[in-house]
């Protein structure tokens, strides 16, 4: 048992923070200032992600014979907390979620023509999934793929289609099977859809945080080699894919570097009797209690990662995790804003703005966390089953 | 990082849920409980014959010489069982401290607290609960003041305490029987033995002054924080089980009320939150197994425990509805423990103005930089 970083994990962290210095620089702040960009997509976002591909961090926590660098799940949690700490758009969904999954999954074809440039930082992919009457219930989708020679014809609309607007393939679930015999998440299929096909088109929806996009559908036919699971079993990709996701969502990474930054302010801003803020015990308490709970976090994302690298992660620890960390990110974001106090809803460009507006813009984004990737009282049925056994009430 | 235990640790975990569940049936301790506080000397005796108590204490000294984190897997499973052995008070608080002493008084105390003989440590007094600051005071080895709350001061053998020598800190070890120490028993709701213990020049064997007695006070403190916190995650585990088995089994409109989704989610809440005490308090261990700093772990440890203690308790016997605070049920006890878990040496808002106090200090002297 050691539950802290060993020496080689502690310089990995070192060397990467040093080289995200000459990743995140200003030209690529600025170019997020650009609301349709914040989250990645522009230029030198794609310039960026292309040098991390280069240099071998892409992919790192990969096994070998899938083209990354086998070091090991712990060490992908590492780089994905360092980089989101870092301030950088990390792509986790393509890297982190879709990505691993296509790698263990997916035809010879997408392994040369999508995996591959997954890990040269070329390819970015978004996840399609919910529909405007499918969210929760995510087996009622209704979205059709029908077979038509050796293609696929898709039509349907997808919702919430984050990062939709530079994507290059969206991971796609479609209804296959419409027999009424069969349970309804048993007739579903996998497919990537090249966002450059005929009949595919995207539209924004501006949330409280970010842009996310409806996507259409219409005669969207793609060849079979682009079909990701067998026809009908697509389910278990999909929940493999969300078990993933789940864990990204609460990484503490992007926490751990805005609280570090406040603590920061506050020791160095003072009140109008010229004290410290972080003097003041009400706000040391605050920025206390966002870290103790924040180390729990993070204990949990790492030991996560572990589990990963010796086994399997249990459901319902997945589930515990998702739900703590997405509902911890809220109250967090709400005690260090009150540290900052009304300047915190400043906007970054704004005058007066504090810390560049990120705390006032990640309160913004957070309250996605609580539903995003499978809404918390689903992760507690989950618990409730597979953590403590208890007998099932929905049919 | 490594999440997994030794062999050796899982054996001793094994060994003490079961010595501990073949002891904890109800009805053995309602008997136990009928004269008011009670030390269980049989199973006392059975734990110090399995050599459990002894995991973590040197073999020198007739222990398993295992680390600190071995020692906690038996008091995780005492929190399964809450029955009162002396286990954290002679063994965690006293035995292990001692043990790190080169001394001829502190070698002999470890000794008999392995051979089964029991020791206390009186960390609090009325009005104060910071063992570093005590107003008991000593000079020319005899002690003068009043302690509190001391588990087992009636049935040790030695207790360990500490005062005031003039301006520096002192600690020292104190014979129970010596003249001028005087033992009055309290009654505390965990149904465990206390006392209040008056000085009146008791005569001490003095143990360490200044920086070396704060660093074994402070080694009692921290060891006994660890141990009151993985006691704690056997409590809530216990009271999140217990809390499931009944809404399993009990119905209401005809289905069983775990299947009503504002039952089940309170649960699944009770298991957020043990997940999220154990794994600091996995930390805690750690970190003093390890020898690492552990103050700050610790106090997010400590924290963390009084507040899942409390939410777990509080839920597990609404849950229940009368059935969970009936006596002739079993949920009650661990309530009451989980209460005592949460106040003993120090409740989540004092080790949060700890971490508080911390914090500010470790990026004051950063922006000083």
């Amino acid at each position: 048992m050691h539950i802290a970083y060993t020496d080689e994990q502690q310089a990995l962290k070192t060397r990467l923070e040093t080289y995200l210095q000459s990743i995140v620089t200003e030209e690529l702040l600025n170019e997020m200032k650009d609301p349709n960009l914040m989250e990645g997509g522009g230029p030198v976002f794609r310039a960026a992600m292309k040098k991390m591909g280069a240099d071998g961090w892409l992919g790192l926590g990969w096994p070998k014979e899938l083209g990354g660098a086998g070091i090991g799940p712990v060490e992908q949690h590492i780089f994905a907390e360092t980089i989101m700490a870092s301030g950088f758009p990390y792509p986790f969904l393509t890297i982190d979620t879709i990505g691993p999954m296509l790698a263990q999954h997916a035809n010879g074809f997408i392994q040369e023509t999508v995996v591959k440039e997954i890990l040269k930082g070329n390819v970015f992919i978004s996840v399609g999934y919910s529909e405007p009457n499918a969210g929760t219930d995510l087996a009622s989708l209704q979205t059709r793929a029908v077979k038509d020679g050796d293609d696929w014809v898709i039509n349907g609309q997808k919702i919430w289609t984050s990062l939709g607007q530079f994507a290059d393939y969206i991971w796609l679930a479609a209804r296959t099977n419409t027999d009424p015999a069969i349970k309804k998440h048993k007739g579903i299929t996998m497919f990537l859809v090249p966002t450059s096909s005929k009949g595919y088109s995207c539209t924004p929806i501006h949330t409280l945080g970010v842009r996310t996009n409806a996507t259409y559908y219409e005669d969207v036919r793609i060849p079979d080699k682009y079909r990701v699971s067998e026809v009908d079993a697509g389910w278990g990709l999909i929940t493999g894919q969300l078990n993933r996701e789940r864990l990204s969502i609460v990484n503490p990474g992007m926490m751990g570097g805005i609280f570090e930054q406040v603590c920061a302010w506050a020791a160095e801003t003072k009140d109008r009797n010229g004290e410290l803020l972080i003097t003041q015990p009400w706000v040391k308490e605050n920025l206390a209690r966002v870290q103790a709970d924040l180390e729990v976090l993070k204990l949990l994302c790492w030991k996560q990662a572990w589990a990963m690298q010796n086994g399997n992660p249990g459901m319902a620890d997945s589930s515990a995790a998702k739900v703590y960390g997405s509902e911890f990110f809220v109250e967090c974001y709400r005690r260090l804003l009150e540290v900052v106090g009304q300047a915190g809803t400043l906007k970054r460009d704004s005058k007066g703005a504090i810390l560049r507006g990120k705390l006032e813009h990640r309160y913004r984004s957070g309250s996605v966390l609580t539903f995003g990737g499978g809404t918390n009282e689903i992760q507690r049925e989950i618990i409730a089953g597979a953590g403590l056994w208890l007998p099932r009430a929905r049919p | 990082m490594d999440f997994a235990y030794p062999e050796t640790h899982g054996d001793i975990q094994n060994l003490a849920n079961q010595i501990f569940s073949d002891h904890c049936a109800p009805d053995r301790l309602k008997k136990l409980e009928a004269k008011g506080p009670y030390l269980d000397s049989e199973l006392w005796g059975k734990v110090v014959e399995s050599g459990l108590h002894a995991a973590s204490l040197p073999e020198s000294a007739g222990g398993m010489g295992l680390d600190f984190a071995a020692s906690m897997m038996v008091v995780e499973a005492l929190g399964q069982a809450v029955v009162n052995v002396p286990l954290v008070p002679s063994i965690i608080s006293t035995a292990l401290p001692l043990a790190t002493l080169d001394v001829a008084e502190a070698k002999k105390a470890v000794e008999q607290a392995a051979a089964g003989d029991i020791l206390t440590t009186a960390h609090i007094e009325p009005g104060n609960e910071d063992p570093l600051n005590p107003s008991t005071t000593v000079s020319n080895g005899q002690l003068n003041g009043v302690k509190h709350c001391v588990p087992y001061a009636a049935e040790a053998k030695w207790m360990l305490v500490s005062a005031m020598s003039g301006d520096a800190l002192w600690v020292g070890l104190v014979d129970t029987h010596a003249d001028g120490v005087s033992i009055a028993a309290q009654d505390a709701t965990t149904g465990e033995p206390q006392y209040e213990v008056t000085f009146s020049n008791a005569k001490a064997h003095t143990l360490a002054t200044g920086k070396a007695a704060v660093a074994l006070m402070q080694k009692s403190i921290a060891m006994t924080t660890a141990a009151y916190c993985n006691m704690a995650v056997g409590v809530c585990t216990k009271m999140t089980r217990i809390a499931c088995d009944y809404t399993s089994q009990r119905q209401q409109f005809g289905v069983a009320i775990a299947t009503f989704q504002a039952v089940a989610h309170r649960l699944a809440d009770c298991f957020i939150d043990t997940e999220c005490l154990k794994i600091i308090t996995l930390k805690a261990t750690n970190d003093i197994s390890e020898g690492d700093d552990n103050a700050a772990s610790l106090s997010m440890a400590k924290i963390w425990c009084g507040d899942a203690l409390h939410r777990i308790s509080q839920a597990t016997q609404h849950v229940h509805g009368g059935a969970g605070i009936d006596r002739d049920y079993h949920l009650w006890r661990y309530c009451l423990w989980a209460k005592f878990l949460e106040l003993a040496l120090g409740s989540s808002r004092t080790h949060l103005v700890a971490l508080a106090d911390r914090l500010q200090a470790d990026y004051l002297a950063e922006s000083a930089r």
